[in-house]
C-alpha cells in the first residue's frame, strides 16, 4: 500500500521525498520530470474523472440507481450486453454501475471526510507547533512521531475494531451490548482513517509554517502588534495551504485505497452504505468464474481515482514549489 | 460460509458458541459459480461420486503420510472437556483420542474404549466396563480412575484444584449437558458406576456427544496451563508437538493402538496425518486439484459442486451426504420484538424463498429442511407431516400485515451475518426476500467475536446458524429444554417473563410441548415411544415457527484417487443396549474415521 | 558526530517509551471492558475475580510500568484460550515475526532487482520516450491498491492456473516449495513500492551525472556502462537507503492484509486473528514490537546515512 508516511526523522539534507515518491526540486538538464508545472492534457482529465465521480456519488441517491438489487432475476449480465446495464449485473442481479456510483459515494466520503479531518486537526497542531515553537513544537513534534511509529493499517484495523464493535457492559449480573448507530460506525471510519493522515498533515504543516513564519511580512505584521492567531489565521495559513492540499489530495487516495484493504479483513463499511473496497472483497472469487468484471471494474474505479488524485497532487506541488525537503 | 467456519474456529477458546459448530443458512457460498438449474426436492440422499469404485475388494496397505484439509483451525486447543468443539476440531479430536462409545449406521452406540454400558430398571444407574489393555500416548493404563476423573471434569465436579485454588478444570457446554449426573464412582479398575439423577435411557450417546466426548489422559487432565495443547489420548494417532494455529497441525502413527481391522492388520494404516486449515474455498479446490491435499471434510457448497464435476471425469473422489447432518437455518430470539410475535415468525418463514436462495447461493446442492431432525435421526418427518410453512409470497404480505395491526408497529428488524463477503452476499439475498413481502430488514455484520457474543447475551434479533447435527435426537435436549415454567398455551407474543433459564437456549423460547417430550425421549428405550415424542417435538417447531428451518447441511469428503478407507472401517465389537447395527455411522457431520485411512501407492 | 549518534540513540530510547505508552493506553482506553470477552460465556461472577488475577483493577501506570517490565524481559502477555489456560503471546511472535520478515525481504529484493536498472535506465535516457513510458509506468503501479492486486495473483497464477502454490508452505517442510509460496505475495507488496524508488534513483542519477567527478570519468574514455554502475550509482545508495526506511511503514501495513489474502502465517495474519479473537494482551505486545521495530530501523537508516555520507555528517555536526 502506498503510505503517507515520512520519516520520524527527517530524511538527509538534499533528499525530497513525499508520501514514497520522490522528487526533485532541481532538473538540471531541464527535463521535464514526472509532475509537470503546467495544467496540462493530463490534469484536466485527472480532474475531469474526480468531478464526474464526486458529482455521480452525490447524485446517485436522486437518479433513481439503487443500490439493491431485484433478488429474484440473479441476472449476472456481463457489461455492454444491455443498454440499460452497462457494467453488467452482479450475481445478486444487482446493477454494478449503480453499485459502482454508490461506492464511490462511500469511498469518497470516507476519502474526503478523514482527510479534512487530518487537515483541521493536523494542521491546526501543525500550526501552533511551527509557529510556537519550543515546548509546544517539542510535545506536539512527539505526538506525532509516536503516531508515525505504528503502522497505519494496524493502528486504523484496532480502532475500527475497538470502536465499531458493540460494547458489552454488565448490567446486574449478565451483559449487555450496546449497540453501534451506522452513523457511529461511518465517524469511526473516517477518524480511525484519519489518525492515519492527520500526523503527516501536522508535519508538513509545521515545516512550511517555520519557513513562513521568518518572512518580512509576518515579521512585519507581528511588529505592528498583530495577536499571533491572527498572524498564524491570516498570514500564515494561506501561505501554508497549498502544501497542505498538495498533500491532502495524495491522503485521499491513500485512504480510499486503505477502507479497501479494511473491507478485505471484513470490517469496511456495513450495509446498506456500500464501498469501493467492499465490491473488491466481496467479488474475490469471481474471477476464476465468468464474472471476472464484476472485480475489475472496481478495481479501475480506485486505481483511476488514485491516480488522479497523485496527478493533481504533484501538479498542485509542482506549481506553488511546496519544498518536500522541509518535511 | 467457509470463510465464517474459519473464524468460528479461531474464536473457539473464547466460550459457549464454539460448542455450535455453527454456520447457518446465511453464510452460503456465494460466487456464483454458475447457474444449477434445478432443484432436486426428492429425499436426502447419500451422493456417492459416479466412478467410485467399490472399496471392499481391495486390500489396505500400510504407511505413507496424507493431508487432510479443513475449513478451520481450533486456535483453542484440545483440553476436551472446555474445548466445546466444532466439526474441524472434531475431525482431529478423532485422530488423537477415542471416545467410549460410537455410534452406528442404524441410530444406536456401539462399545469403543468401553465393552458396555448397561442400565439399571429404571435407568437411574449405568455401568460402564472399560476394554482392557488400552494405553494412552504417554503410556499409562486406561483405567476406571481417569474415565472417572474425565466424566467429572466434564460435567464440572472434579475436585482438583490449581495453586492458586481456582478449579483445575472450567467446563461450560458440558455442565448443562450431563447436569443429570449425580455421582460417578470407580468401581474396580475397569468398572465406572454412573448414578443420574432422574433416569435417563440415551445415555450412551452422551458418551459420544458427536465425537467431543475423548478420554484425556490424566497428565492432560491435570495439566494447569497445557491441557489445550499438550493432547494425550488414546487413538490411532500420537501429537508430538507439530501445531501450528491457523496452520496445520500433524499427528504420526500409534503403534501401540489397540484396534485391528478385519484382516487383523494393525490399525492406523497412514504414518502421519497432516491436518491443514484451509479457509478460503479457491484454495481449497486448487489443493485438491494439484495434489498438493489428499482429502477435505467440507460442507462447502460452492467446493463441492466443482468437485462433484472433477468426480464425474474420474479426476478424484468424493463421498457426500447429508444423511445424519446438521441444519442450516435462522435462529431468531424470542425474548425480543419482532420474533417474539407468531406473526413476524411467520411471515419470515414464507418470505425466505428457499428453492431460489439454494439454487443461487447453494449451487442447488441442498436439500430443504422439514424440520431439526434431518433424515435419519428418531423424528424425522418429511415437510408434507411437519407442515413447516414454504415460500409464499402472499401469505408472507399477510402476515406482514397482522403483525403491524396487531402491534401498531413496522415488522423491522436487523438479520446478522458474518462478516465474510460470501456470508453478507447470501444476507444480501434474504434482505432482498424480506423487502419484497413488506418487512424493513438491514444486515448486520459481525467479525467472529462478536456475531458468538451477539448470540450468547441476546443481542440480536436473527441470525444464520447451523447445529443439531443428528445422532440421538436426545442431544438437543441442552439446546431446547427449559426448567423454568412455560406459558400453558403460546399467545401470540411469546411472554418476556416465560424466556428460557437455559443459558444455551439463545432463542429463549419455552414450549411447554417440548420440555414434555423432551424429558419423555431419555425416560424410556422403547423406539415407538421415543419415535413419538421426537416427532412431537418436530411438529410443534414447525407450528410455533421458534427457529427457521432452512437446509441440511451436505458434507462431503473429497479425495485424490489413492486415498482409501473412507468411512467404511468397521466399528470396534462390543455391545450395549442401544447398539442396533455393526457398520459405522453414516453422517459426515464429524468427519471421519482416521485409522481407517490409506493410500494407495 | 559522536553526539549525533548519541542523541539519535537517545530519542530511540525516548519514542521507543512513549510508543510502548502508547500502545498500551491503546488497548486501555478503548470503550468496552477487555474483561467481559476473556471468561466464557459471560461468566459475570468471575469477572472480578479475572480481573483482579490480571491486576486491571490497579492504577494505570502501575499496570502500565508493571507490563513494560514484562515486555522488556520477553513477557508479551497471554494468548487466552477460555478456561484451559493461556499460552505466551511471545511463543506467537517468535513463529510469525521471521516469516514476516522474509516476506518483506523477499518484496524488497523484487522491489531492488527492478527498481535500479529501471531508474538507471530512466536517468540515462532522461527526456527520451523510453524514459517517459517508465516514468509514466511508475507513477500508475503507486495508483494499483496492493491488497485488489493480491486478490488478482492468488485468483489467477495460483487458484485459476495453478503455476504457483495458492497455500503457504514452511520452509521446514518443503524448501522450493516455501519460496514458490512466497512469490505471489512478494509480488504484491513489491509493486506498490517499485516507482517509489524508481523515480527517487532517476532523478538522483541525473543530478549525479551533471557532476564533474562524472564527467571526468567520461573524459578518461570509461563506457558509459562502467560510469553508470561504477560511478554514478554509488553515491544514490543513501538515497535508496532513505526510501527503504520511508517505504518500511507501508510495507508492515501491506503485510497484514497481503498476509491475510494468502494466509500466510506472519505477524500480519497474527495481529488480525489477535483483534478478532479480541486477544488484547497479545495486541499491546504485537503494536508494541511493530512500532519499536519500525522506529529503530528508521533510526538505524538515519545513523548509517550520517556515517556513510561526510556532507551529511558535518551539516548534523552543525546543527
Amino acid at each position: 500500500m502506498q503510505e503517507l508516511s515520512p520519516n520520524p526523522d527527517s530524511p538527509g539534507p538534499g533528499t525530497t521525498v513525499v508520501a514514497g515518491i520522490a522528487s526533485t526540486g532541481a532538473e538540471p538538464l531541464g527535463v521535464e520530470a514526472s509532475p509537470p508545472k503546467r495544467f496540462g492534457i493530463g490534469a484536466w482529465l485527472a480532474l475531469g474523472w474526480l468531478v464526474a465521480i464526486i458529482v455521480a456519488g452525490i447524485l446517485v441517491p436522486f437518479i433513481g440507481l439503487k443500490n439493491t438489487g431485484d433478488y429474484f432475476s440473479f441476472a449476472k449480465l456481463a457489461p455492454f450486453k444491455n443498454g440499460s446495464h452497462i457494467l453488467g449485473v452482479d450475481d445478486l442481479g444487482r446493477d454494478q454501475l449503480a453499485l459502482l456510483l454508490w461506492g464511490a459515494r462511500s469511498s469518497l466520503t470516507l476519502g474526503f471526510g478523514s482527510v479534512a479531518f487530518g487537515m483541521l486537526v493536523g494542521g491546526f497542531f501543525g500550526l501552533v507547533a511551527g509557529y510556537v515553537g519550543r515546548w509546544a513544537d517539542t510535545v506536539i513534534t512527539g505526538v506525532f512521531n509516536v503516531m508515525l511509529a505504528v503502522p497505519q493499517l494496524v493502528l486504523a484495523l484496532a480502532l475500527v475494531t475497538a470502536l465499531s464493535n458493540d460494547q458489552p457492559h454488565i448490567v446486574g449480573t449478565s451483559v449487555q451490548f450496546s449497540p453501534v448507530t451506522p452513523v457511529r460506525r461511518l465517524v469511526v471510519l473516517i477518524i480511525a482513517l484519519a489518525v492515519v493522515s492527520t500526523p503527516v498533515l501536522g508535519r508538513i504543516t509545521r515545516a512550511n509554517t517555520i519557513a513562513w513564519s521568518q518572512r518580512e511580512f509576518v515579521l512585519a505584521a507581528r511588529a505592528q502588534g498583530a495577536g499571533a492567531f491572527r498572524v498564524m489565521f491570516r498570514e500564515v495559513l494561506p501561505n501554508v495551504l497549498p502544501a497542505m492540499f498538495s498533500i491532502g489530495l495524495l491522503g485521499i487516495g491513500v485512504v480510499i485505497v486503505a477502507e479497501g484493504g479494511l473491507a478485505v479483513l471484513g470490517i469496511g463499511v456495513h450495509d446498506p452504505s456500500i464501498s469501493w473496497g467492499v465490491l473488491i472483497a466481496s467479488n474475490r472469487a469471481a474471477i476464476s468464474t465468468n464474472l471476472g468484471y464484476l472485480l475489475f471494474e472496481p478495481v479501475v474505479f480506485i486505481f483511476l481515482t488514485v491516480l488522479s488524485l497523485n496527478y493533481l497532487g504533484d501538479v498542485v506541488r509542482a506549481r506553488f514549489d511546496v519544498r518536500e525537503s522541509s518535511l | 460460509m467457509t470463510r465464517y467456519r474459519a473464524h468460528v474456529g479461531r474464536q473457539l477458546p473464547k466460550a459457549v458458541a464454539a460448542i455450535v459448530t455453527f454456520g447457518l443458512v446465511a453464510a452460503a457460498c456465494g460466487g456464483g459459480s454458475g447457474t444449477a438449474t434445478s432443484t432436486n426436492n426428492g429425499p436426502a440422499t447419500t451422493q456417492g461420486a459416479s466412478g467410485q469404485v467399490d472399496e471392499s475388494s481391495l486390500t489396505p496397505v500400510s504407511g505413507g503420510s496424507a493431508t487432510m484439509a479443513l475449513e478451520a483451525d481450533t486456535t483453542g486447543g484440545w483440553c476436551l472437556v472446555e474445548a466445546q468443539l466444532a466439526a474441524a476440531g472434531i475431525q482431529v479430536a478423532r485422530a488423537i483420542y477415542d471416545t467410549l462409545m460410537v455410534p452406528d449406521d442404524k441410530g444406536g452406540y456401539q462399545g469403543s474404549l468401553a465393552t458396555s454400558v448397561t442400565p439399571n430398571a429404571d435407568f437411574k444407574t449405568w455401568t460402564i466396563k472399560l476394554r482392557s489393555g488400552i494405553k494412552f500416548h504417554d503410556g499409562t493404563a486406561l483405567d476406571a480412575t481417569v474415565v472417572k476423573n474425565n466424566l467429572d471434569a466434564y460435567r464440572g465436579a472434579y475436585t482438583k484444584k490449581k495453586a492458586n485454588g481456582d478449579n483445575l478444570r472450567n467446563p461450560l457446554l458440558f455442565i448443562f449437558v450431563f447436569s443429570n449426573i449425580k455421582d460417578v464412582q470407580a468401581a474396580g479398575t475397569d468398572t465406572v458406576v454412573v448414578n443420574m439423577n432422574k433416569p435417563w435411557s440415551t445415555f450412551p450417546s452422551h458418551l459420544y456427544q458427536y465425537g467431543r466426548l475423548g478420554i484425556m489422559a490424566q497428565a492432560q487432565l491435570d495439566s494447569p496451563d497445557h491441557c489445550f495443547d499438550k493432547m494425550i489420548g488414546t487413538g490411532p494417532f500420537m501429537f508430538n508437538g507439530d501445531w501450528t494455529p491457523n496452520n496445520h497441525l500433524t499427528v504420526v502413527k500409534n503403534p501401540n493402538y489397540w484396534r485391528k481391522d478385519k484382516n487383523g492388520k494393525q490399525l492406523p494404516y497412514l504414518d502421519k496425518l497432516t491436518f491443514k486449515t484451509v479457509l478460503e474455498t479457491s484454495s481449497l479446490i486448487a489443493g485438491m486439484r494439484s495434489g498438493s491435499l489428499d482429502l477435505a471434510v467440507t460442507d462447502n457448497t460452492l467446493a463441492i459442486k466443482p468437485f462433484q464435476d472433477d468426480a464425474k471425469s474420474n479426476k478424484l473422489k468424493i463421498l457426500a451426504t447429508d444423511k445424519d447432518t446438521e441444519i442450516n437455518y435462522t435462529i431468531l430470539n424470542e425474548k425480543t420484538e419482532p420474533f417474539n410475535n407468531i406473526n413476524a415468525r411467520k411471515a419470515f418463514a414464507y418470505a425466505f424463498n428457499r428453492d431460489q436462495y439454494n439454487v443461487e447461493r447453494q449451487n442447488g446442492l441442498l436439500q430443504k429442511a422439514s424440520g431439526p431432525f434431518a433424515p435419519g435421526v428418531l423424528g424425522y418427518l418429511p415437510a408434507s407431516e411437519t407442515k413447516l410453512p414454504d415460500y409464499n409470497l402472499a401469505m408472507a404480505k399477510t402476515y406482514v400485515k397482522k403483525y403491524e395491526t396487531e402491534t401498531g408497529q413496522k415488522l423491522k428488524f436487523q438479520y446478522g451475518a458474518p462478516n465474510d463477503s460470501d456470508s453478507q452476499k447470501s444476507a444480501l439475498v434474504v434482505k432482498g426476500f424480506m423487502q419484497a413481502a413488506g418487512m424493513d430488514v438491514s444486515v448486520r455484520q459481525a467479525d467472529q467475536s462478536q456475531y458468538i457474543n451477539d448470540a450468547i447475551s441476546g443481542n440480536f434479533q436473527a441470525q444464520g446458524w447451523r447445529n443439531h447435527p443428528g445422532f440421538d435426537p436426545d442431544d438437543q435436549y441442552v439446546w431446547w429444554h427449559c426448567d423454568a415454567p412455560a406459558p400453558a398455551t403460546q399467545p401470540s407474543t411469546f411472554p418476556a417473563a416465560n424466556a428460557c433459564d437455559n443459558l444455551v437456549n439463545f432463542s429463549k423460547f419455552n414450549d411447554a410441548v417440548i420440555n414434555k417430550n423432551l424429558d419423555d425421549g431419555r425416560t424410556t428405550t422403547d423406539p415407538t415411544a421415543r419415535k413419538t415424542a421426537y416427532e412431537n417435538i418436530n411438529k410443534e417447531f414447525a407450528a410455533q415457527l421458534w427457529e427457521l428451518w432452512g437446509y441440511y447441511a451436505l458434507w462431503s469428503v473429497p479425495s485424490s484417487l489413492q486415498m482409501h478407507g473412507i468411512a467404511n472401517l468397521a466399528l470396534p465389537t462390543a455391545t450395549s443396549v442401544n447398539a442396533v447395527g455393526e457398520k459405522p455411522f453414516e453422517g459426515l457431520s464429524s468427519g471421519v474415521d482416521p485409522a481407517g485411512l490409506w493410500k494407495s501407492k | 558526530m559522536w553526539l549525533y549518534v548519541l542523541r539519535r540513540l537517545g530519542s530511540l530510547v525516548v519514542v521507543t517509551f512513549l510508543v510502548s505508552l502508547f500502545s498500551f493506553a491503546l488497548i486501555k482506553f478503548i470503550p468496552g471492558d477487555p474483561v467481559i470477552s476473556m471468561v466464557g460465556f459471560f461468566d459475570v461472577k468471575r469477572i472480578g475475580a479475572l480481573r483482579h488475577q490480571l491486576g486491571y483493577d490497579r492504577n494505570f501506570w502501575v499496570q502500565y510500568f508493571d507490563w513494560l517490565k514484562g515486555f522488556l524481559h520477553g513477557d508479551f502477555g497471554q494468548i487466552f484460550h477460555g478456561p484451559s489456560g493461556g499460552s505466551p503471546a511471545y511463543d506467537a511472535i517468535k513463529h510469525a515475526l521471521p516469516i514476516s520478515l522474509e516476506l518483506m525481504a523477499f518484496a524488497m529484493v523484487i522491489t531492488i532487482i527492478v527498481a535500479i536498472p529501471l531508474g538507471v535506465l530512466s536517468a540515462y535516457r532522461a527526456g527520451t520516450w523510453l524514459d517517459k513510458v517508465l516514468s509514466t509506468s511508475a507513477f500508475g503501479l503507486i495508483a494499483i491498491p496492493d491488497f485488489a492486486l493480491g486478490i488478482i495473483l492468488l485468483q489467477i497464477v495460483a487458484v485459476k492456473y495453478r503455476w504457483l502454490p495458492s497455500s503457504f508452505t514452511y520452509f521446514g517442510a518443503n524448501h522450493v516449495e516455501h519460496i514458490k509460496s512466497m512469490i505471489l505475495p512478494a509480488i504484491a507488496l513489491a509493486v506498490g513500492q517499485i516507482s517509489g524508488y524508481m523515480r527517487l534513483l532517476r532523478s538522483d542519477m541525473i543530478q549525479t551525472l551533471q557532476e564533474d567527478f562524472v564527467a571526468m570519468a567520461r573524459a578518461k574514455g570509461m563506457t558509459d556502462r562502467r560510469v553508470l554502475w561504477r560511478h554514478a550509482l554509488r553515491p544514490s545508495s543513501l538515497t535508496l537507503l532513505t526510501v527503504a526506511g520511508l517505504n518500511i511503514g507501508a510495507l508492515v501495513g501491506g503485510t497484514v492484509v497481503v498476509e491475510v489474502i494468502f494466509q500466510i502465517p506472519g505477524m500480519g495474519t497474527e495481529i488480525f486473528s489477535a483483534i478478532t479473537q479480541r486477544q488484547y494482551q497479545e495486541i499491546q505486545s504485537l503494536v508494541a514490537v511493530i512500532a519499536i521495530g519500525y522506529v529503530a530501523v528508521n533510526i538505524f537508516i538515519d545513523l548509517l546515512y550520517t556515517v556513510l555520507d561526510p556532507r551529511v555528517r558535518s551539516a548534523r555536526a552543525l546543527a
